[in-house]
């Protein structure tokens, strides 16, 4: 037997195995991407509404966005919501001290 | 002719075959690890998630009301202190606000929270950019208002509410996922 009908048959035994080990390993790889295909990309359809959209009771908004500049949110809407604050002391044009520490 | 033909196709057809293989294999694992790191990816959004429908839940947005209430209850002072740059006098009206055991409880309940969700930041168990998008916010206006009392605390005790001051702090990551 020559040098190359060896590396020849070396070489198809090789490919035989490589074909089936192959087709296994990316059997289990497009099982993987399936997989993580299935994972929810977004919020769950129970989950609780956004803080741009009005909450399920009670009318008001969850966190209504603040406005950057327009009337006072008090006059606006009767009363001040409970979960905004009216001043925001590192908006202002004297923040304080505080507003610049970074841990 | 034929005997010479075989082998010959048998070559060409292993040598297809050969290339399929390097091909699959060669696809095969960049996808099939993208789709590894996108489900591990999915799940640490998942998780963040749940850390800000904690936060939404009764329980933490009650007490993240009495503390924004309290706060709106004395906006006016609060105004006419930062014309005077009155720091000492804003640090004051804040201890004040945070008297009562209600008061202390629903701000304690909160530093909890972002302790844990820094923390679960902090290990990748959860996404930075989530926690960036949905709970900075909230950190933000928390520290705003309060900002003074929690620094004032953390002169003694520099681990109190570092949760707070890193979510503030997080800033959007590229993320290829």
């Amino acid at each position: 037997m020559s040098g190359r009908s060896v590396v020849r048959l070396l070489c198809s035994a090789w490919f035989g195995r490589a074909f089936f080990g192959g087709a296994l390993i990316a059997a289990s790889l497009i099982f993987v991407v399936a997989a993580g295909a299935q994972q929810p990309d977004g919020p769950k359809p129970d989950a609780p509404a956004p803080a741009d959209t009005p909450a399920s009771a009670g009318g008001a908004p969850a966190t209504a966005p603040a406005p950057a500049s327009g009337p006072d949110l008090k006059t606006t809407l009767g009363r001040a919501p409970k979960d905004i604050p009216l001043v925001d002391p590192c908006k202002s044009t004297h923040p304080p001290s505080y507003c610049n520490v970074k841990d | 002719m034929s005997k010479t033909d075989q082998p010959s196709r048998s070559d060409r057809l292993s040598r297809v075959l050969s290339y399929l293989v390097a091909i699959t294999t060669i696809l095969g694992i960049p996808v099939g690890l993208y789709g590894y790191y996108s489900s591990q990816q999915a799940n640490r959004v998942n998780r963040t998630f749940d850390f800000y429908k904690d936060f939404r839940s009764d329980t933490l947005q009650k007490d993240f009301s009495l503390l924004v209430e309290q706060w709106n209850a004395k906006a006016t002072d609060v105004e006419a202190l930062l014309e005077k740059n009155d720091q000492a006098g804003l640090g004051q009206l804040v201890s004040s606000l945070l008297q009562s055991d209600e008061a202390q409880t629903a701000l304690t309940q909160l530093v909890l929270f972002f302790d844990e969700t820094y923390s679960c930041v902090d290990k990748a168990l959860c996404d930075n950019n989530a926690a960036f998008a949905l709970l900075k916010n909230p950190a933000d206006q928390i520290f705003s208002m309060y900002g003074s009392y929690l620094t004032t605390v953390r002169q003694h005790n520099p681990n109190y509410a570092t949760g707070i001051l890193k979510v503030r702090a997080l800033a959007k990551t590229w993320s290829l996922l």
